[in-house]
């Protein structure tokens, strides 16, 4: 239940509700019952005010004047309505008739000056509650009287109680009727969120360029819908990439796939020398050689798009890379006749990296250098530090690339011209990008045709 | 029966050429397309199969070159990019037919033969002149019934006088389409050939069907 948007809203709702209609409630019920009180003492006010009135105080004697008035209810006995005179020596000196035996009074100090005073004593002449008014006041000749009032209140406790009853069954009713209300209120708001899943559910991997339309959704979901198909964009892009990944791969394997296929079968169809069967196998064993080189760099490139992190992430210094890089290439620089070496290296510049990948960008680049140059051609690298970058510079004197390819170099599978004759593979700047972005660094090319080109790595120094 | 292959991957146009030429085909080999189209256009080739990503220019690029200077050479693609859609454009622009990669041998060696029978003319695989029957396809030769034997050289020089046959075919036009571009043409090696073709085919027979023509050239007829 508490994990759940529904549950959660109509538990609270039902929380607030309960707490709104208790308080509501205690609060009727206490208002109810102080203007009831307050109402009878009000009546016992003005009938204080109308017997103090029959009072008839002379030097000897005090007397009530009788009247209609007090005769009528207060002289029905247990009538619920009493009254009680007292003079200055706190001696009852009247009563009404109504009050019969009772002996409980509220309690009555010797008059000092003109007061009043409301007492509940549960006490009447039936034991029912009565609520007493003690008035004391000043008389002719300056004497101080008390003149008593009382109100049964047996009538107003019954009323109090009827409407506790009615509480009693109204509140409850009412949180059930308000629950009632908010469980559909609440199905009928989430509603546009299980349309919106369902929407979403319609989406798999064969429609990926559908898209949700805000349009038809609640306003509030808008912004979700646009996460979402902003997301969707990503996945199908991924995806696409993924795709073309696949296909470009299996066209590039498709070549030395038929020279082996189109040498073995011309080879077969007749009788031939060892001589000949040993120069067909040699060229099967070098093709099959490219093609396992190939797959090598596809693993690698599919390798680094998992985002595998890299093996080692320790202090490099670039300086030396770049000499082992130099030295690698040797070979190959004498084979192509192009000048590999070192131009200004920098011997403080660290990276924190993998010096094995870092050394294959470098190596990389630079047999790239090589290769597509001229022969007397050169490739030079340099170190610098550059505020808080170290920078890898590789030029070379090559044939440049076209200003409009320069934007696809990194491209899987692009090359310089679209063929294979000047060996390599096609992966290599791919996996170059990859390398330096794991290494939160960047990669720029500049290039002349016919003149050659640079390419720069930067990568974050270490201390 | 000469073949022009522009195909960069340098063992695959080795393993390509030496099959067609087992064949009996003559096969030229460019591993660049401006020079493949350059050949293309200014030698006489009998079908001209053509990769699509080359250096320089593609093979689409060749194609409508080809197509826009008026040549009506047979052009076969052959290549390892095969969506349809670059099926279709290699078709508009010009070719002949397609074949993707890796594919079979023998259906190289049979397309290429298809379209050269489309090219001169000849639907059927078998020419007949009088009694002289020829297979293109088993390259076998008979003569009223008798099978003859000749060389790959043989043959191909009279298949050639076939396709153009009823037409006079100079020594130039022979040595062509018979030889590939390293054959050097002040020798009389066609006029040998020719001597032991007629030696085979029309000596033994009353009808002779390979005739000179002086200061032109041979014809094949009846």
């Amino acid at each position: 239940m508490h994990k759940s948007i529904k549950g959660k809203l109509i538990l609270w709702l039902s929380l607030v509700m309960a707490l709104f209609l208790a308080g509501a409630s205690v609060y009727l019920h206490n208002r109810l019952d102080r203007i009831l009180l307050e109402s009878v003492d009000n009546l016992l006010y003005s009938k204080v005010q109308l017997i103090t009135g029959l009072i008839i105080v002379d030097e000897l004697h005090i007397e009530i004047e009788l009247s209609e008035v007090v005769q009528g209810e207060y002289a029905i006995p247990r009538s619920g309505h009493y009254y009680r005179v007292l003079n200055w020596n706190a001696k009852e000196i009247a009563r009404s008739p109504s009050l019969e035996n009772v002996t409980d009074f509220p309690p009555v100090q010797l008059p000092r000056s003109v007061s009043e005073r409301y007492e509940t004593i549960a006490r009447g002449p039936a034991g029912e509650p009565v609520r007493w008014l003690t008035h004391t006041f000043q008389a002719q000749g300056g004497r101080y009287l008390v003149v008593q009032a009382g109100e049964r209140l047996t009538e107003t406790y019954k009323l109090e109680h009827i409407f506790s009853r009615l509480l009693m069954i109204a509140a409850p009713l009412g949180l059930l009727l308000l629950l009632a209300g908010a469980v559909v209120t609440v199905n009928v708001s989430l509603k546009p969120l299980r349309s919106f899943s369902d929407s979403i559910g319609s989406i798999t991997h064969k429609n990926l360029n559908d898209r949700i339309d805000p349009g038809r959704q609640d306003r509030e979901l808008h912004e979700l819908t646009n996460s979402f198909n902003t997301m969707l964009d990503r996945l199908e892009s991924a995806f696409e990439q993924e795709q073309r990944f696949v296909s470009d791969a299996s066209h590039e394997l498709r070549t030395p796939i038929t020279v082996i296929k189109s040498q073995c079968e011309v080879i077969l169809r007749r009788e031939r020398t060892p001589q000949e069967y040993r120069e067909s196998l040699e060229m099967i064993r070098v093709v099959s050689n490219r093609m396992g080189g190939l797959v090598e760099s596809l693993l690698a490139i599919a390798r680094l798009d998992a985002a595998v992190p890299l093996t080692r992430h320790e202090p490099v210094s670039v300086a030396d890379l770049a000499r082992s890089a130099v030295y690698i290439l040797r070979p190959i620089s004498e084979e192509h006749q192009v000048t590999v070496r070192y131009g200004e290296i920098a011997e403080g510049a660290r990276v924190m990296g993998d010096s094995t990948k870092l050394t294959e960008v470098i190596v990389n680049l630079m047999e790239n250098g090589v290769r597509y140059n001229k022969p007397g051609g050169s490739v030079v690298v340099d170190v610098a530090c550059r505020n808080n970058e170290v920078v890898v510079s590789v030029r070379d004197t090559g044939q440049g690339i076209p200003e409009d390819s320069l934007g696809r170099v990194f491209d899987r599978f692009w090359r310089a011209d679209e063929s294979r004759s000047t060996g390599g593979t096609g992966l290599g700047l791919s996996i170059v990008k990859r390398i330096v972005d794991a290494h939160d660094g960047r990669i720029e090319v500049e290039s002349t045709v016919g003149e050659g080109s640079c390419f720069r790595v930067y990568l974050p120094r270490s201390t | 029966m000469r073949v022009l292959l522009v195909e960069d991957e340098k063992n695959l146009a080795r393993t390509i050429k030496q099959g067609l030429e087992e064949e009996g085909f003559s096969v030229d080999v460019s591993h660049d397309g401006e020079e493949g189209c350059f050949m293309a256009e200014n030698y006489p080739y009998d079908v001209v199969i053509l990769d699509v990503m080359l250096p320089t220019i593609d093979g689409f690029t060749i194609i409508a070159h080809l197509r826009k200077h008026r040549s009506e050479v047979p052009v076969l693609m052959l290549t390892a990019k095969s969506t349809v859609q670059d099926r279709i454009k290699g078709l508009n622009t010009g070719a002949d037919d397609y074949l993707p990669k890796p594919f079979d041998f023998d259906e190289l060696v049979a397309r290429v033969k298809a379209l050269m029978r489309r090219k001169s003319g000849t639907a059927s695989p078998v020419i007949n002149v009088a009694d002289l029957e020829i297979d293109l396809d088993a390259r076998e030769v008979k003569r009223a019934g008798q099978p003859i034997s000749l060389s790959t050289k043989e043959f191909n020089i009279l298949e050639y006088l076939a396709s153009r046959r009823g037409k006079v075919v100079s020594r130039t036009e022979l040595s062509e389409h018979v030889y590939d571009m390293n054959f050097d043409l002040d020798s009389n090696v066609i006029d040998v050939y020719i001597t032991y073709l007629r030696r085979k085919i029309d000596r033994d027979f009353e009808k002779k069907l390979i005739h000179t023509v002086r200061g032109a050239g041979y014809i094949l007829k009846e």
